[in-house]
């Protein structure tokens, strides 16, 4: 029976549906989140044991895809609990969309065909739209517009753009593709794959919030609940991360020159822009919101060194720069999961709806943990050693160092200390004893920005996690 | 105390090199002719041993610095901070000691911002921020000496031993090490603080708690010292000499320039600290000058590059710990609200005098080993113009003199009150510190015979 690889997926479909079902009967936050929780570890036990290397209907099951799919599962995960505060009733439509969207999720991490990519990214989309407009206030009801106004026109970049790749490659297939447009391949090298690059780079970069397409990001983060902003930074960004990834790395083999050039300006512009703004902002959601733009600009460099790998410059062959720079990516967004999710969930701690930086001046007196695991998590985000984010950012710049790209380096690493200015400027005002804010101390919130915070600590020293993904990172 | 007997003991018939090494790997990956290898190694040479002493040294002598009133965060801090820096002096891999060594900025920035005085927040971030663009400077070498290994052999590793290799180091590229160098360099310099690089000291010295301040001016400062000395000097043969001429002039600059400015303080604490950085400076001097000297001369230098560093630790935590005693009765260290201090607080005074008096190198005190022994043998390379280095030492002498001349003796500023001399408990700390200096001042046989064996090896390597 082939469909046994497919369990995972069949499993999430089916569990959307039973909570809708279940929604009849109850609307029991503890029993519906409890089973969504649940099924969630359920496919990712499933998907992690399974066996890898297998190709069925347009899906390809490799390590590769399936660490990409385990970390979006894991993406969903952290937001379950804490929603629990964040979402005030009708939770059956709540997690069914969080388990439509893990599957759309999944689909889009084994598959290498554009319109399956499509198809399953406007179907996280779709999903998104709803979970940002979830409470029905009025801040909730203008970020899920302007979120599905932006998002409306990327999703017309994209299908552009997917046509127009189709005009020179003649396939949907990204391996067919691959095989055919790279070098010696049999299709020439064509303007309109040029012009789809530019297309496809608008339309996914509006979901990932690179620079001239980020400023849906900070109303919508700033707007929606905590934990959708939580998932929205997260994982909705993952996703069109991983497909850009893919497209890069296998649909545009001759346009390396721009892809390098493209993307190492887009990352510079990225960070500096995400930086610089989250320095001059004092609404604490908004704040995470341009670090979160900034991040997005050290992740894209692995694009420019994806362009990069081609160039003669490389001190070290092709094949060893792609599996570091990837290995890399991929280390970055598990501990992106968690060092950015957290603080956004941790802002649930506070009461009032618009967090502003001075809300959270004396979170330490009111629960010393949670302000050190707080204080963990924005220290992996500014790179400090011992969390998972440094480990993500050291081997970040290493390959770009074996890329012999100093220069880049060296911007990247300005960039990361003027982050500083910010992030310790969270953790001082979290430890100042003055002022007298109360804070929502539900003990899902709690425990979840404690274990986050544990989490990204224990990341910070899996090396070995690192040199796994070495060993996986080649699509 | 068990590692310090045991170390001595161990170190009597030291004769230089890298001893108790450990080493295991923690994850590898190997495939298609690569290999990545993540290590974590420990070693010990005379000198990082030495150092690892200070260090628990100097936590110590912070920690019993501090105020009852603080809480077990307090203490937790400055232990991982001593961690941190004992870990940093032990370890042997690169990638590690970049960890130790922002894992020694960070508790250390949070006693500073938390517990601090003044405008503590800003302080503290300007010290990790000045301290961080250090770091990651250093982290871009490592990794390009990491990538230039890789070339040659095919194996990712970042071992100190293989990396500092020097058939390994002549073939990396000009372009390439000279960036390596800067990063180094960079780092180091900060650390110390050497001259243009200096600016986060001052507000960092003066905002932090009296505790703080000793971790900063004993156990962070080393570290620069153990970077210049320990980690940087072996592949020094490699140097241009350009630079070390360059490096030369940046400690002559530091020398005088931080003992004009600590003239013209008005602060004990803020003078204490141009002072303890002054002090600082014959190490980036005794770096430069070795570089050029040859021969038993260069043994001497390195030697009191790093007999520096260690007294530096016991002189400094002797004035920082009488000035914080002395704060806590009087609440000011404002040398114009202070005055005659001899009459009420005897003892404390001579504390602070004695520390005074080391600082500015006077002979049978820790500090005239070190400065006396690079004055001496800078002069093989850089001639006449170790007369600088004596204006400096001038100027040192002027300043703590008139300070203890304004502050301690003279008429008593009755404003103040009667004030309490220190209890026994306090007694017996300084006593503690003060017979460290004294000691390290009239026997430094002991720590030079470990540390000449060290450094004659040293320059067996270049």
């Amino acid at each position: 029976m082939i469909y046994e690889y497919l369990y995972a997926l069949i499993l999430l479909g089916l569990a959307g549906f039973i909570t809708l079902a279940a929604g009849i009967k109850t609307d029991s936050k503890r029993i519906l989140g409890g089973f969504t929780f649940i099924v969630l570890i359920a496919a990712f036990f499933i998907l992690l044991f399974q066996e890898k290397n297998y190709s069925i209907l347009s899906l390809n099951i490799s390590s590769f895809d399936t660490y990409w799919a385990l970390i979006f599962l894991v993406s969903i995960m952290v937001v379950i609990i804490p929603s629990m505060n964040d979402i005030k009733k009708r939770f059956d439509v709540y997690y069914a969309l969080l388990l439509f969207i893990a599957l759309s999720m999944v689909i889009a991490a084994f598959t290498y065909n554009l319109i399956v990519l499509f198809v399953s990214f406007e179907g996280v989309s779709i999903g998104t739209y709803v979970l940002t407009a979830y409470n029905k206030t009025k801040r909730n009801l203008e970020a899920s517009l302007k979120y599905f106004m932006i998002s409306t026109i990327g999703t017309s970049f994209n299908i552009m753009g997917i046509a127009f790749f189709y005009l020179s490659t003649r396939t949907f297939n990204l391996n067919a593709a691959a095989a055919g447009i790279g070098f010696g391949g049999g299709v020439d090298f064509n303007r309109s794959l040029l012009l789809a690059l530019v297309f496809i780079t608008i339309g996914f970069g509006f979901k990932i919030a690179i620079f001239p397409m980020q400023q849906w990001a900070i109303d919508t983060y700033d707007g929606a609940p905590n934990s959708v902003s939580a998932f929205l930074s997260t994982g909705g960004k993952l996703v069109a991360y991983m497909i850009l990834l893919k497209f890069l790395f296998l649909g545009f083999i001759p346009d390396y020159n721009y892809v390098f050039f493209f993307f190492a300006i887009l990352a510079i512009l990225t960070m500096t822009y995400g930086n610089l703004a989250a320095l001059m902002e004092s609404n604490l959601k908004r704040i995470l919101g341009y670090s979160s733009i900034a991040q997005a600009g050290y992740m894209i460099l692995v694009f420019a060194l994806i362009g990069y790998s081609y160039y003669p410059a490389v001190l070290v062959s092709k094949e060893v720069f792609v599996r570091f720079a990837i290995a890399s990516a991929m280390f970055y967004a598990i501990a992106y999961i968690f060092m950015k999710a957290g603080p956004f969930i941790a802002m649930s701690l506070v009461k009032s709806d618009k967090v502003m930086i001075d809300d959270i001046v004396g979170l330490s007196k009111k629960s010393r943990w949670t302000a050190l695991f707080l204080a963990i998590m924005l220290l992996s985000l500014a790179g400090v050693p011992l969390t998972g984010g440094f480990i993500a950012k050291y081997f970040l710049f290493f390959s770009l160092i074996i890329g012999n790209l100093w220069w880049l380096a060296v911007i990247a690493i300005i960039n990361s200390a003027i982050s500083i200015f910010y992030y310790f400027r969270i953790i001082i005002y979290s430890y100042r004893k003055e002022g007298d804010n109360d804070f929502n101390m539900a003990p899902g919130i709690k425990y979840s920005v404690i274990i986050m915070g544990l989490i990204t600590l224990g990341l910070g020293v899996s090396f070995a996690l690192y040199t796994y993904l070495a060993g996986i990172a080649i699509i | 105390m068990f590692f310090i007997i045991y170390s001595v003991f161990e170190f009597r018939n030291y004769t230089g090199g890298v001893i108790a090494y450990y080493n295991t790997l923690l994850a590898q990956f190997h495939a298609s002719g690569i290999t990545i290898n993540i290590d974590f190694s420990l070693g010990l040479t005379g000198f990082t041993d030495l150092l690892v002493i200070i260090s628990l040294f100097i936590t110590m002598f912070a920690v019993l610095m501090g105020s009852k009133s603080h809480g077990a965060y307090f203490y937790g801090l400055f232990m991982a901070a001593g961690f941190g820096l004992a870990g940093l002096f032990m370890v042997r891999n690169f990638l590690f000691f970049y960890i130790f060594w922002e894992v020694v900025l960070i508790p250390v920035f949070f006693i500073i911002g938390k517990y601090g005085t003044g405008n503590r927040e800003r302080s503290s971030l300007k010290f990790f921020i000045y301290t961080h663009i250090g770091s990651l400077f250093l982290l871009l070498s490592i990794f390009t000496l990491s990538t230039y290994y890789f070339l040659n052999t095919g194996i990712f590793t970042f071992q100190i031993r293989d990396l500092t290799a020097l058939s390994f180091l002549e073939t990396v590229p000009n372009s390439g090490f000279y960036f390596i160098i800067f990063g180094f360099l960079l780092a180091f310099l900060i650390k110390l603080p050497s001259f243009p690089l200096h600016s986060w000291l001052p507000d960092a010295y003066n905002d932090a708690p009296y505790s703080g301040t000793i971790m900063l001016s004993g156990g962070l400062v080393a570290m620069g010292g153990y970077g210049l000395l320990g980690i940087l000097y072996p592949v020094a043969g490699l140097f241009p000499r350009a630079l070390a001429y360059f490096i030369i002039l940046l400690g002559l600059i530091s020398v005088i320039y931080f003992s004009f400015s600590a003239l013209f303080q008005t602060d004990l604490k803020r003078m204490a600290a141009y002072g303890s950085a002054a002090e600082m400076a014959f190490i980036t001097i005794a770096f430069g000058t070795a570089l050029l000297s040859t021969g038993y001369v260069r043994t001497l230098d390195l030697s009191g590059g790093m007999y520096q560093i260690i007294a530096h630790t016991f002189v400094a935590a002797l004035i920082f710990a009488s000035l914080s005693m002395l704060y806590r009765r009087t609440q000011t260290s404002k040398i114009y609200d202070l005055g005659g201090l001899n009459r009420e607080l005897p003892v404390l005074s001579s504390f602070l005098l004695i520390g005074m008096l080391a600082s500015l190198g006077l002979p049978s005190l820790a500090g005239f080993i070190g400065e006396f022994s690079v004055t001496i043998s800078s002069f093989q390379s850089i001639g006449l113009y170790t007369l600088f280095i004596v204006l400096g030492l001038i100027i040192t002498a002027a300043f703590y003199i008139w300070a203890a001349q304004r502050s301690l003796f003279g008429y008593f500023n009755e404003r103040l009150g009667r004030l309490k001399d220190i209890n026994k408990q306090e007694f017996l700390i300084l006593l503690f510190i003060l017979a460290g200096t004294i000691f390290l001042g009239v026997y430094p046989t002991l720590l030079f015979k470990i540390l000449t064996a060290y450094a004659s090896h040293l320059g067996g390597l270049i």
